[in-house]
Formats: C-alpha cells, sequence, structure tokens
C-alpha cells in the first residue's frame, strides 16, 4: 500500500492594506439536523482538484425536508464571534467549534426554544460580517447546544437568551457557500444575498 | 401548505418523457416528502429497476399536494377523519342534548319532501360511513399518504352525514328548505367498482380499445377520488391512447 503523494498546501498570502472585518451579523440560521435529508459536500483531502480554500467549504446545497426552511434567530448587536480549537491527539485530532449565540430577550418563545434545543441535535449556519456563511455542526458529530438564560439585573443589566453552541469537526466552521432556503426566500451563503427561484 | 415550487417541479418531472427523466432529482424530491432514506438510497442503486416505482410515489403525493395537504396534513386528516367516523358509526339515535341527532322526528311524516330526503340519505351515508371506515381498518399497516383516497371519501360523506341531521334536526316549519348538497366525490363502492371493471377491461388491449370511452369513465372516478395508477396500468392505458399524465397535468395546471 503507497500512500498519496499529494501536497495542497499553498503560501497563505496577506496583501497589505486588506480589511478583515471583525464579528458575525446579527443573526444566526438554525435547524434541527432530522429536517436535512441531503448534506453538502466537504472535499476530501484526498479529493481530486482540491485547493486549500475548497478543502475548508462544503460543494453543493442543504437539501430540506419539504415545507422545512432554515428559522432565523435574531441576535444582539456586536456579541458573538467562532471560534475553533484543536481538540484530541493525532492522529485522531479534530476541532471544536463554537459559538454562544446571544438573543436579546427572554420571551415565551425563546424559552420555549431553549427548552426544545437542549436535547435536539441541530446545525447552525453563522454569517461573517462579510456575508460568508460559516456551518455549525455536521453529519458524523452530534451538535451540544447549552442555553442560558438570564433577565438582566437592577436598571442597568442587560438580560437575554444565551444559546451555547459546541460541535466537534474535521474543518474549523466550514464555509457554506449554496444555497439556504428560508422563509423570506432564498439566499446565497456565498453573499449572504438573496437568489432567484428554486 | 405546501411548498408551491416543489409541486411544480414534482409535475414537471412527472411531465417528462421517462427517458429524459433524472432519476436523482425525482428521487431527491421523494426523499424530501416522505424521509425514506432506504428508499431513497435503493433507487440511486437500481435506477431502471425501481424508476416506476419512483413515478407511482411521486404521482401519489402530486395528487396530495394538488389537493393543497402535506404528509404531516394528511396524518392528522387521518387522526381527525377516523375519529370523526367512529363517532358516527358508534352514536345512538335519542333525544339528547343539543350536538347530537335525535332521530327521526315526531313530525317526520309532515316534513316537506326534501327535509324528509335528507333523513333517507342520512342512514345511506351512514352505511357508507360504515362502509369506508371497515375499508381503513384493513389498511391500518399502510402510511396515511396510502390511504389518502380513502380518508378522503369519509371526509365528504362524514361532513355531509353530519350537515344533513343538523339540516334535519333543527328544521322548523315555515323555514326555507336549504338547496340540496352535491357530494362530488365518489364513493368507496364506486371507487372500487371502477378499479376492478378497469383491471377487467385492461386484460386484453384490443377489446379494451373498443371500450376506451367506458375506461375513461373508470379513470375519471378514480381520479376524482385521489386516487392513482400503479406503473403497469398506466402503460396499459397508454397503449390504449389514455394519457394519464395529461389527466395529471390538467389538474395540475389548474391548481398551480
Amino acid at each position: 500500500m503507497s500512500c498519496t503523494d499529494k501536497s495542497l498546501y499553498e503560501s497563505l498570502q496577506f496583501c497589505q492594506g486588506q480589511k478583515v472585518i471583525p464579528g458575525i451579523r446579527a443573526h444566526v440560521f438554525a435547524i434541527a439536523k432530522r429536517d436535512i435529508v441531503k448534506w453538502p459536500e466537504l472535499p476530501d483531502v484526498t479529493a481530486e482538484s482540491v485547493d486549500l480554500a475548497k478543502l475548508a467549504t462544503y460543494t453543493g446545497d442543504f437539501t430540506l425536508v419539504a415545507e422545512k426552511k432554515w428559522l432565523k434567530i435574531d441576535l444582539a448587536m456586536n456579541k458573538g464571534n467562532v471560534e475553533c480549537e484543536t481538540q484530541g491527539d493525532r492522529p485522531g485530532r479534530t476541532f471544536l467549534n463554537k459559538l454562544t449565540a446571544s438573543y436579546p430577550g427572554t420571551s415565551a418563545q425563546a424559552t420555549g426554544f431553549c427548552r426544545l434545543a437542549i436535547d435536539d441535535d441541530m446545525v447552525f449556519l453563522v454569517p461573517q460580517r462579510d456575508g460568508q456563511y460559516r456551518v455549525l455542526g455536521n453529519e458524523m458529530f452530534e451538535t451540544d447546544v447549552k442555553p442560558a438564560l438570564s433577565t438582566g439585573e437592577g436598571i442597568d443589566t442587560a438580560g437575554g437568551t444565551n444559546i451555547e453552541i459546541n460541535v466537534t469537526d474535521i474543518c474549523p466552521a466550514p464555509f457554506y457557500t449554496g444555497k439556504i432556503e428560508t422563509a423570506e426566500g432564498n439566499i446565497s451563503g456565498a453573499t449572504g444575498k438573496p437568489v432567484a427561484g428554486a | 401548505m405546501p411548498d408551491q415550487q416543489l409541486t411544480k417541479d414534482i409535475a414537471a418531472w412527472l411531465n417528462l418523457l421517462p427517458e429524459e427523466r433524472d432519476i436523482e432529482a425525482g428521487a431527491l424530491m421523494l426523499l424530501r416528502i416522505n424521509r425514506n432514506k432506504f428508499l431513497y438510497n435503493n433507487i440511486i442503486a437500481r435506477p431502471h429497476a425501481l424508476a416506476p416505482k419512483l413515478e407511482a410515489e411521486l404521482k401519489k403525493h402530486l395528487r396530495i399536494r394538488l389537493d393543497g395537504l402535506t404528509t404531516t396534513d394528511v396524518a392528522g386528516m387521518d387522526r381527525r377523519v377516523k375519529k370523526s367516523a367512529k363517532e358516527i358509526i358508534d352514536a345512538v339515535a335519542s333525544v339528547t342534548p343539543e350536538g347530537k341527532h335525535h332521530g327521526r322526528r315526531d313530525d317526520h311524516d309532515q316534513l316537506p319532501d326534501d327535509i324528509k330526503a335528507v333523513y333517507d340519505r342520512g342512514l345511506e351515508l351512514h352505511k357508507k360511513i360504515k362502509a369506508t371506515f371497515e375499508q381503513l381498518k384493513t389498511m391500518d399497516k399502510a402510511e396515511p399518504c396510502d390511504r389518502y383516497e380513502y380518508l378522503k371519501i369519509l371526509d365528504a360523506l362524514d361532513a355531509e352525514y353530519r350537515r344533513g341531521w343538523a339540516i334535519y334536526d333543527n328544521w322548523q316549519p315555515g323555514a326555507d328548505v336549504p338547496a340540496g348538497e352535491n357530494n362530488e366525490l365518489p364513493d368507496i363502492k364506486d371507487v372500487s367498482l371502477a378499479r376492478k371493471n378497469l383491471s377487467i377491461a385492461l386484460r386484453n388491449e384490443e377489446t379494451a380499445r373498443e371500450r376506451v370511452d367506458e375506461i375513461r369513465g373508470y379513470v375519471a372516478t378514480i381520479l376524482t377520488a385521489g386516487g392513482g395508477f400503479k406503473p403497469i396500468t398506466v402503460k396499459r392505458l397508454a397503449a390504449i391512447g389514455i394519457d394519464i399524465d395529461a389527466a395529471i397535468s390538467e389538474a395540475s395546471a389548474e391548481q398551480t
């Protein structure tokens, strides 16, 4: 047996003057994993015609159960960041992808969401500031959702619902450039902009 | 409400000639509806062998979606309609608080003929409801969407039955006689008979050609009840010039 002598490494250039805008946009999309009937594909390192960018990007679209859509969760302004940590030992190292999504409120609806989500396996799409969506959740590992709720205190401490998301993955929060089917229409995971048609 | 785009996509797929159809796309549409990964994987692994099965399943679901229902709605309809029909079958006519029918009125013989006819129709409907309910019991192991044809019939019979008794029980001398309700759906016996006659008629292609109009009638009865056809039946109908796909397409064009 011989191992494939394939090297995908490239130079990682950063151009002077290039802007990197921090944070995420003020919403995420969520869906129960059982409502996804077909996943897009994350290329394997041995696949043909892959490069560094393609290794970190899903190819294709999520196909959802009929009449199901990605659910929008609005977030508090300027809160939340996607973090990815390495975990485990070689050769089984993986990433722990994390986000704490802060919903600004503790309504009955938000509370009901928390009640369901703690025992569910969900997938989240998180938009960077530039509109590119990243995926928290995958077919291999269950997503751990830990909601926490606070009413706030006194007259100046804000309350809200924090949804802590942790999921093991083989890639740090992969990009998703396919179609996102929402109740308000379809949007592109690559740009965050609406796309026409099915 | 069903996703209109998916309904259109299914209709468009079924409108294509079999050799033009993308089996994987069709299988994915079916997977989105029934979540049956096992069937999906089998269709992908054996596309030619299972293409007829895929077509039959999509046609079945298209009929349901054209009626404005999803599989979840049909499951809910299954529970509701069977419960309601059971109430009718178990109910005993008596002088009871409002909500139950009171049986034959003491002044029945003095009632207008149209109101008396409602009572007679109610007796007939009770028998039909019981027959359809029993038929559904034999299909207990089938999925709700496979029982849809009979659920639709039972629902319509139930509604007409209850309306009729409301009219009969509440009619007062001097009131207008309500216009007769037309139950447009064929009852279960008509559908069963149509299927039986169709099967006999299609045994021989030559004689079937001579009975095309009669066969069209059987097909119309089955389609009106929300029923579908096995691929082999569709093929035999096509051989004598009856295009089931066109009939379904017309229905989909009207409703989408």
